[in-house]
């Protein structure tokens, strides 16, 4: 067995801005007193790495469940690249965790990357929809950065994709990311997919996207990680604060 | 781990259907669906129906091929199809928008979801949900008009136009051995609906006998060969095209990976081009978009200068496995040429039909053509002229002709959007 670096974990909402609620926490691996999660990936190498990978998910998920209580609780967990492949019974296991803290399937998003999925599509596709069944729901992370875009989702439809930083920043002045965007809004309607904007730092992108009739937000602007606790939120233009430890979640789905 | 799918599509109903029509269907539809477990509802608003279908994956495949033959109905869009966790729908129902509730309310499992509200609104979140909200807002409504060409009227006539005049000023000739390579073009045209005429056409290499190049070309690899070698086919179908009297766009193209030299191969082409009497803006660049992956922001900017001088850029296969949109950003070419993965059968496939839409519409905001290439059915030619797009290229338009422009092309389908 492998020497695990010590970690823990901060939590940043997504907000809906339509239903007026916090729709999940995304568990962000952290240090044990709160230090970057560079600082902690950084010690792991190739094996070893997608073993942690699967205990992150079970150590962020009983972290929520303990701060938060597990009844409105909705969880967004990262997918490290090559895990599926490497450990085709990560879902299962995290899945387990789930039920253990009193989460349904339904309140688990898993979040991969579109360059981790392209990289072995059909395997990607057969595991994912293999868990669909479940009720597990999935988010691509980071859309429109990578090669893959379009072609993925002729493959495979998750749940939900997040905008890539890149795209979002300064996207209030930027002619090419706006009709880019707008393209992939135009798609992700007709096919049933929500589209969260991420990595939202400034009220003139979070303006933009809402002229554009996006509801789904994760950033600073809205809320910062907060370690170790599941932040509320500022909704931008109000003057509503957040409020430091949030217990209780309402939830979507 | 449960057994369960679902499978939404779109169609268009060939006849009228009122009240009566549907209410004929959904009896029939009830008792078997109540036979095999499958739930889910049937949905028709001006002459587009939009059904969901939840049970076992055989069942539902079964039932959605026998529906799929129905002569009421055609264009049957599968737009989705996945497993589920849980139905939806316990029941089968079935709703429409242009009769009244009250009309409505006297058949059994009739409801309307549009403006009665009480039942749409009382459905789960998810994609089913999603999906009928965007089908209530006007998405996926059967848009397409006639289909297209009646009759083919090309003969691939060879018309022997008079050669271009002295063609002295023809640049010095590439490395030996290169100017006996035993190489040919056939030209295939972009053709331009809207206008009925053909906007360019592309050189496409082929062997002396216009059969395949792969053979002649496979032995020219390297890097530095391929530069070489890309100027030479460049030279030699310009020249040919002079030669045939082309007066439209010219489409070359541009594959010589990785090479250093770019930006002089890039003026050396357009250099050759206004050497045969052609002007600026008559040539564009057809560049694989599997040459743009990795970091190429260098080749961006040679990009950016070429099209300065008057060079005009394409970015073909795009959408295929390594596609990005952010390549759109970063090179923002003239027009844009769909990966054939895209554009096969895409009247019936669904998902396809959401992201080209999401491509058209981006497109669009940034005054790029998007051509639909590869175009092989008339059903496909439709498909994407009820979705505005003008340009084509393919063979059901017309097939490429060896050393030979083809004068006219076949398509005698609506000319307006
Ligand atoms: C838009 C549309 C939706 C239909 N939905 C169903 C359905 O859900 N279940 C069903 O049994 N038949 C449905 N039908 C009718 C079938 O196409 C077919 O007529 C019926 O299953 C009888 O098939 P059979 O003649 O092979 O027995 C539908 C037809 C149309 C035009």
């Amino acid at each position: 067995m492998i020497a695990l670096p010590p970690f823990s974990f901060a939590f940043q909402p997504i907000y809906d801005m339509a239903s007026g609620q916090i729709v999940s926490q995304e568990a962000l691996v952290r240090g044990p007193a709160g230090e970057s999660a560079y600082s902690v990936l950084s010690q792991l190498t190739a094996p070893g790495i997608y073993q942690f990978d699967e205990r992150l998910r079970a150590a962020a998920i009983r972290l929520a469940a303990e701060i938060g209580g597990p009844e409105a609780l909705h969880l967004n967990l990262n997918l490290m690249p090559r895990s599926l492949e490497v450990s085709p019974s990560a879902l299962a296991s995290t899945l387990e965790t789930a039920q253990n803290c009193g989460l349904s399937p339904e309140s688990i998003t898993i979040e991969i990357t579109e360059s981790e999925i392209i990289h072995d599509i059909e395997g990607f596709v057969a595991v994912a929809n293999e868990y669909r069944g479940t009720g597990i729901q999935y988010a691509i992370d980071d859309f429109g950065a990578g090669y893959a875009g379009l072609y993925l989702l002729a493959e495979f439809q998750p749940d939900a994709l997040k905008l890539d930083r890149q795209l979002v920043a300064g996207i209030e002045r930027d002619g090419p990311r706006q009709a880019i965007v707008r393209g992939v809004l135009r798609t992700c309607e007709d096919l049933g997919i929500d589209v969260i904007a991420e990595g939202v730092e400034t009220e003139a992108e979070f303006s933009w996207f809402r002229s554009e009739g996006v509801d789904l937000f994760q950033g600073y602007l809205l809320a910062r990680p907060g370690f170790e606790q599941l932040p509320g939120v500022a909704i931008p233009g109000t003057s509503a604060r957040p409020t430091p430890v949030v217990a209780q979640l309402p939830m979507a789905a | 781990m449960s057994e369960l799918m679902h499978l939404i599509y779109s169609s268009a109903a060939t006849q009228q259907f009122d009240r009566d029509a549907l209410v004929h269907l959904l009896d029939r539809a009830r008792k078997t669906n109540s036979e095999l477990n499958i739930s889910g509802m049937l949905l028709y608003i001006d002459g587009s129906f939009l059904q969901v279908l939840e049970g076992a994956p055989d069942q539902v495949e079964a039932l959605f091929d026998r529906i799929s033959g129905d002569p009421r109905h055609s264009t049957v869009v599968r737009i989705i199809s996945e497993p589920i966790a849980k139905r939806t729908f316990s029941d089968w129902s079935m709703g429409f928008a242009e009769v009244s509730a009250d009309d409505l309310n006297e058949v059994d499992g009739l409801n309307d979801f549009f403006t009665g509200q009480a039942c749409f609104s009382e459905l789960g979140p998810g994609r089913t949900k999603k999906l009928l909200h965007a089908f209530k807002s006007g998405r996926w409504r059967s848009r397409i008009e006639g289909v297209l060409p009646k009759a083919p009227p090309s003969s691939a006539s060879e018309h022997p136009e008079p050669a271009s005049p002295g063609v002295s000023a023809s640049p010095p000739p590439g490395t030996p051995g290169l100017d006996a390579l035993p190489v040919s073009f056939a030209f295939q045209p972009i053709f331009d609906v809207t206008s009925h005429t053909i906007s360019s056409y592309e050189a496409i290499v082929c062997d002396e006998a216009g059969g395949s190049a792969d053979a002649v070309l496979s032995s020219y690899t390297s890097t530095e060969q391929s530069g070489l070698l890309q100027r030479e086919l460049h030279l030699r179908a310009v020249a040919l095209a002079a030669k045939l009297g082309l007066q439209t766009g010219l489409t070359l193209k541009y594959a010589a990976r990785g090479v250093e030299e770019a930006d002089q191969l890039m003026s050396a082409t357009l250099e050759i081009a206004r050497s045969h009497g052609f002007s600026n803006n008559q040539v564009t660049l057809e560049i694989d978009q599997r040459e743009l992956v990795g970091d190429s922001s260098w080749f961006a900017s040679v990009i950016q200068k070429q099209r300065g001088l008057g060079l005009r850029f394409s970015i073909d296969h795009f959408g295929d496995a390594r596609s990005g949109l952010s390549l759109i950003d970063a090179y923002q070419p003239d027009s844009v040429a769909l990966n054939k993965n895209l554009v096969a059968n895409i009247e019936t496939h669904g998902t396809r039909q959401a992201i080209v839409r999401g491509v058209i519409q981006t497109c669009q905001d940034l005054g790029i053509d998007l051509i639909a290439k590869y175009v092989e059915t008339e059903a496909e030619v439709a498909w994407f002229r009820s979705e505005g797009v003008d340009l084509f290229q393919g063979t059901v338009i017309a097939p490429p002709t060896f050393e030979a422009l083809l004068p006219d092309v076949r398509y005698s389908g609506p000319v307006a959007a």
